[in-house]
Order: C-alpha cells, then structure tokens, then sequence
C-alpha cells in the first residue's frame, strides 16, 4: 500500500507541465525616485533633473570630425560661452603630428586623452569643476548634434534646421560648427542586458551592436601603422603622405554598404549621392581567394586635390546574413592612391578572421 | 543469462541478483482470494495498476528519450533563426513545438509556411517523470541492493523538478542605474511591454502595462486606461532609419513623425555577440466611447517616453522592456572602469551602490564588481554591464532570482553517489563470488 502514494503521484505530476503563467495587463502606482545627489567626474550634479548647457563644436578634419564638448549645469557652463567660442577660433589643423593644436585659456588646464578621448581640459566656473572632452569620430554633423539633443531631452531637428541651431566659425578656412543647446539632464540610455561592455563606440544609424570578431592583416612593406584615432576604427595606417587606410567593424550590415559608400561620396568626395546603378557601376567584386568582397573605387577630379576613395567591404560571415562588416578604406590624393592600390588590395587579401 | 540491469522477463532459469529494472511485476500473477481489486490499489487487475502500466513502460522510456534527443537537436538548429530564449520558451518550456519544416530538413529549403507539431520540452519532462514514478510504483522494490539506483533516480527527479521550477519561477533582468541616481525596478530586455503611465502626480506613476502577447492580440481596453490601443503593426525587431519622404508613415503624432524604423529578423540565437532584439509597433490610440481613432504612434525599445494629452492629463507611453518593481531602491554613488592599457578589454568595471528602503534610509551598501555579486532579498545582483560612452557613467546590474538553482547540484551530487553506490555494490558482490569460487 505505500506504493500507492507515488502510484498517484506519477498519474497527477503530469499536468503540472501545462502551468504557465497568463500574460496580463497590470495597472500599478510606483514611486518616482528621489534622486541622491554626488559630484562625478563631470563635475555636473548628476542625477539633478535640472538645466543643463551643452556647448559643443564640430571640426572637419579630411572626412572626419573633431569633437569638442563641454556640458554641465547650465548656471556653471553659461559663463564659459563665450571664452568656448574664442577657445575655438584658437584651433588649428596642422596637418602632421600632433594633427590639431590650440591655445589653451590661462585658467584651464589639459590632462591627457586615453583612448576615447584625445584630450580633457579641465576648468572650473561658478564653483563647479567642468571637463571639456575633445574626440575624434565619424558621422555627420546632424546626426552628431541630433545624438547631444536627446541625451539632454530635446527633439531632434532636420537638415535645413541646422544653420537656425548651429553657429558657424571661419578659422583659417575650416568651417568649425558651434553648438550652444540647453536641456535637461537625462539618463543615458541603459546598457543592454548580456551586452558586453560598451566601450564609446558611436553610433552608426542601422548598425547592429557587437563585439566584431577579431582579425588579423599583413601590413603592407612602406606602411606605417598609427593609432586609431577614433573609437571604432580597428586599424589604422599611413600608407603614403596624406594616404590614410582604416579598418572599421560593424555590426550586422553596418547600416548598409550603399549607404556608407554614399555617406563617404557626399560628406568626404563631396559627390552627390549615387543611385543603385550607378553604386553598381562603382563597384566590382574582389576574389580574396577564402571569400568575395566588394569593391568600390570613387574619386571627385574636381575638388581640390583629387581626392580618391578605395574600399573593399567584406561581409562576415557572408553577405546574405552578415553578422559583423568589415570596410577597409583607402582615402588620399587621386595619384598617391593609385601607387598604393596594390599594396591596399595586398591587405585585403591577408584579411583573416581569427580561428577561421 | 547474465546479471545484467534488464531482463526481458522474470523466468530466470537460475536466480539471479536483484537488477535494477525488471519488467515482470514482483507481486503475484493471480490476486489471493480472486475478490475485484479495488480502485486505488496496485493488486494486478486493479484499475490503477492498469493506468500505470502502460506508463511505466521500459519502451516507452527509450521512446522518450529518443524523442528528447530530437528535441535538443532541432532546439540547437533552430537557433540559426531564432533567439535563445525565444527557443528556450518555445522549444523546451512549452507541451508542444510547431516546428518550421525548413529547421526540419536543416535549412536545405527556403523558409516554409508549414510546421511539424513535436512535443515540447515539459511535456518530455512530465512524461519521464511519470515514466519514472510510475516505474518506482509497480516494478522497483526498495532493498539495500537497489539503493544506488533509487538514490540516482531521486537525482533526476531533482533535476527535473529543477528544471522545472527554475522555468516557472525563475527570473531575470537588469538594473540600470545612471552615476549618481537611483533604480527600483529591473528590467527584462526579452519581454516587450506597452507602458502607459500618468504622470499627474510628480511623486507617483500610475501605470498601466501592456504586455506585448496581449499587446498583439489587437485591440486592448482596460479600464485604468484613458483610451483603447489597436495595434496597427508589430515589429519583433527593428532598426532605426532616417524616415524617407517619399514615404507616408504610419504615425501620426509623435516620434513617428521625424523617425523611421524598418522591421529586421530577430537576431539568431546563435550569434556569439547576443545582440538584443530591439521590437517596435505602430499603435493607433482611440476613444473609448465612440472608438474614433485619436493618433497613431510609433513605439520602439530604446527610445524615450512619449508625452500626450488626452482629456488635460498628461500621460507617457513607451514600448518598453518588461519591468518588475522593488519596495526599496539602489543608488549608484560611484562607477568605476578599467580597461588593460591600449585595448579594448575589460580589466575591472565596479558599481558602489547603496540600498535605501521606502523611507529613504540607507540599509546597505557594496561595492558590485567582477565574482563580488551583492545578495539582498533573496536575489543576486552581478556587475553585467557598463556604458562608458557618455557621462555621467550608466552600470547594468544583472539581477537574478532563482531559488531552485542548488537543484542542478545537488540533482548531479545525487546521481553521482547513486551511480558509485550501485557499481560499487555490483563490484564488491562480483569480487565476493570470484572469492568464494
């Protein structure tokens, strides 16, 4: 007879697997957090839903952008507008190393960059200790300023309403975009979950976030090899004086190879946007011997110095689902470009992922 | 005849050892005074013993094992398309799976509209737990000699109590908490919810939440809700585009006006990087009382609440992970992260946080960081994530409960002591013969 306990037992375990819990619509009253203020490394009293100012300047530096960023709350950072703006005029490319220079104001001072930044300078106003951050990234202009906008609470604008929310400065030729927001301090957008650590890479519309598998490439003979000089730029190189070549990783299509080729035409050949045929006519297919990739040879004769882009696009693991795509960009003056093609489709050649 | 583990029958021509499964029943062929057995008894003819039967049957054990394997392996395939935990739910915590017929025949054809019912993961679980039970209840016999094997057996009934407990009960998700501010509720980035809160009261959200099963069945009502919300389109995942002029959009008020999004497939379970799915909807709100349509929106995870104004309140609405909120709070004082110098590689990533109950009053503090997990309140806070791209820094705090999580261990302790039981009785019963012979 004590058998039959479990007797019972086995025939009524079975219907336990069809428990699942209904989804259903909750209604609830939650607390809105206070929040508790600390100073950090911004200086600004983070967690305060106070004004915040959000200065900022863009410079152009052949196809990318410098990033000079300076927010806090607004009382501190409003007196600090105007000796921004005069800070800026004192920028300067110089072309070599190191590639931008500026006169630093008396009161602030520079502590070194790390690999986000290229430089900090610190200064202080209205008792409040501030950092100004200088980058380097990719990106446009507006897609930049519409990034600062929503992390400060504020709607994004289109294309014709930059110049009525931007400033533009003329210093020695290059067309420097000032920008003076006010907002609300605003969380940052949360970290995803299992994500693995982000590291400041910016963001590309349409690309997928990810760790990129690791790679290896043979560094073509004559080729110097520089820091990246923005954050998601895996590898960079000088292949001859004004000839620079980077490997970028995206996630999944990187937003999309015909949208980066036309982004590269209008913002770094300053071409106009191609149409499908015409990216076909562009481009061609590359045998790297393990796998195809695409190539793209553009150039503007007509700009100044000829500019000439090469890029080879490869897809991981292929095209039809790419989970990470890797562009290798050789960008520089029509004739240079073309003495390097050789060694650049070399690279190519030598792309492996690793463990492949 | 060997002394093995399964005997086809009990008709031994010599005596043999008690075994561990023995498919003759060890009571008598004929009941003892030929009376009908009762209802609830095991006596042979008993209608019990003859529900029992058929499910204690060796056959069936191996039928379902087999099956089990069929399971793990198009479980395992259809992650190619698939995420993980969509997989975990659909495949292996559920009674039935419709399998696509392209995972059937291993993707060799284009995505198929037909699917293949199998039996899902519970319903596999639940039968070899009746299998096992019901095999204890008519065929084992408990003696020291078997001892090994009801200790092993017991272990696997653990494991799949386990198992089964840790899917019906089990939960996680993420704490974000921004440097300086704090957090009440974490959140789970595999379920989608609609959330519509008021925001009248500047110190409360009164919310009503959507969940995106029911979000997706069409129109929703509720009475704490100012309006009804039909959903006009579902996105599983999506990507944010630049809207295209040429292109009307869907929404009519809102982000939906200045932003696009176009829908992608979900990302593949097998993707070593585990991307999130990012899902989105365009939602038509309408009047509850003459169901006129009052604006579309379009939602999406990631983006900020959306303000409106329906009869002078203010409400927000947002498409959002799931949330689950907590009677206390963590503040994040201070992040820290450390990368290996000239790389990318994570070195040390620390949250220092401090846990405030309602009232405010500090009841513990920590530092969160790498194998130093904070337990509080039955769960498990570990440092997951950490967002260093802008200030002030954002931590993710991956925030686990999961009460039958000693089970697995105790579950492998078990049937690894059973298994050294029952060997190590066969051994030294073995050695005792070749001694006496």
């Amino acid at each position: 007879m004590r058998r039959i306990p479990l007797a019972l037992l086995a025939v009524s375990v079975l219907p336990l697997a069809g428990c699942q819990e209904e989804e259903k619509i909750v209604h609830y009253r939650v607390p809105r957090l206070e929040t508790f203020p600390t100073q950090h490394e911004g200086g600004a009293k983070a967690g305060v839903r106070g004004k915040v100012r959000f200065l900022a300047a863009i410079v152009p530096d052949r196809g990318e952008l410098w990033f000079f960023k300076l927010v806090g709350p607004e009382a501190a950072v409003t007196p600090l507008a105007e000796p921004f703006e005069a800070f800026m005029k004192t920028v300067r490319l110089t072309g070599k190393e190191p590639p931008i220079a500026w006169d630093l104001p008396k009161d602030w001072e520079q502590a070194p960059g790390n690999q986000f930044r290229y430089a900090t300078l610190k200064m202080k106003s209205e008792g409040e200790e501030l950092e100004l951050t200088v980058s380097k990234f990719g990106g446009t202009v507006l897609a930049n300023v519409n990034r600062w906008r929503e992390q400060i609470g504020l709607k994004h604008i289109e294309l014709k309403q930059l110049p009525d929310e931007t400033k533009t400065l003329d210093v020695a030729g290059v067309k420097i975009t000032l920008v003076n927001m006010v907002g609300e301090q605003v969380a940052a957008a949360p970290p995803r979950f299992g994500k693995k650590l982000d590291l400041g890479q910016p963001k590309i519309p349409g690309a997928a976030p990810g760790k990129a598998p690791d790679f290896t490439v043979q560094t073509p003979a004559g080729w110097q090899e520089q820091v990246p000089a923005s954050a998601i730029t895996a590898k960079q190189y000088q292949a001859a004086p004004n000839v620079q070549v980077t490997i970028t990783a995206l996630g999944g299509d990187g937003g999309g190879i015909a949208r980066n080729v036309n982004r590269w035409r209008t913002e770094q050949l300053k071409l106009p946007a191609a149409g499908d045929k015409e990216l076909i006519s562009l481009s061609s297919i590359l045998d790297l011997g393990t796998k195809k990739a695409l190539y793209v040879d553009m150039e503007n004769p007509r700009e100044t110095g000829k500019p000439r882009i090469l890029a080879i696009v490869i897809a991981h693991p292929d095209i039809a689902r790419p989970e990470t795509t890797f562009f290798l960009k050789m960008m520089g003056p029509s004739d240079r470009v073309a003495s390097q093609q050789a060694s650049f489709e070399a690279l190519a050649k030598s792309f492996r992922i690793e463990g492949k | 005849m060997d002394n093995t583990a399964i005997q086809s029958d009990g008709t031994a021509a010599r005596p043999v050892a008690p075994t561990a499964i023995q498919t003759k029943a060890p009571y008598p062929a004929v009941h003892a005074n030929g009376a009908p057995a009762p209802l609830v008894s095991l006596a042979p003819g008993s209608v019990l013993r003859q529900v029992l039967e058929p499910i204690a049957s060796l056959r069936l054990t191996v039928a379902l094992f087999a099956l089990s394997l069929v399971l793990v392996f198009y479980g395992t395939w259809a992650q190619v398309d698939e995420g993980i935990w969509y997989v975990v739910s659909k495949y292996f915590r559920s009674l039935w799976v419709w399998i696509p017929l392209d995972v059937i025949l291993f993707h060799s054809i284009d995505e198929s509209p037909f699917l293949i019912p199998f039996p899902g993961g519970w319903l596999l679980g639940g039968l070899l737990l009746t299998n096992l039970l019901a095999a204890h209840a008519l065929r084992f016999k408990m003696t020291w000699q078997r001892s090994g094997i009801f200790v092993l057996h017991a272990g696997l009934i653990v494991m799949m109590l386990g198992e089964f407990f840790t899917g019906l009960t089990a939960t996680e998700g993420i704490m974000s908490i921004v440097e300086g501010q704090s957090s009440n509720y974490v959140e789970n980035y595999h379920k989608a919810e609609l959330a519509v809160v008021n925001i009248a009261d500047p110190k409360w959200d009164d919310t009503v939440a959507i969940p995106n099963e029911v979000l997706r069945r069409g129109l929703v009502s509720h009475p704490n809700l100012p309006f009804d919300i039909e959903l006009v389109k579902y996105m599983l995942n999506s990507v944010s585009e630049d809207p295209d002029p040429a292109q009307k959009s869907l929404a009519t008020a809102g982000f939906g006006l200045d932003a696009a999004v176009t829908e992608i497939p979900v990302f593949s379970g097998a993707d070593p990087n585990q991307k999130f799915d990012h899902p989105a909807a365009y939602i038509t709100l309408k009047d509850k009382q003459t169901g006129k349509a009052i604006d579309t929106y379009l939602v999406r995870f990631d983006w900020k609440p959306q303000k409106l104004s329906v009869d002078g309140q203010t409400y927000e609405i947002a498409l959002r992970p799931t949330r689950s909120y907590r009677d206390f709070s963590v503040h994040l004082d201070k992040a820290t992260f450390k990368v290996h110098p000239r790389t990318k590689k994570a070195k040390d990533y620390s949250s220092y946080v401090r846990i405030m109950d309602e009232g405010g009053k500090e009841v513990r503090s920590a530092r969160i960081f790498m194998n130093h997990p904070l337990y509080f309140n039955g769960e498990t806070y570990f440092q997951s994530s950490m967002a260093v791209d802008a200030r002030p820094l954002v931590t993710g705090l991956q925030v686990v409960y999961n009460w039958a999580w000693p089970m697995p261990y105790i579950s492998c302790v078990m049937v690894a002591m059973g298994m050294l039981l029952h060997f190590g009785m066969n051994l030294w019963t073995f050695l005792q013969r070749r001694i006496m012979t």
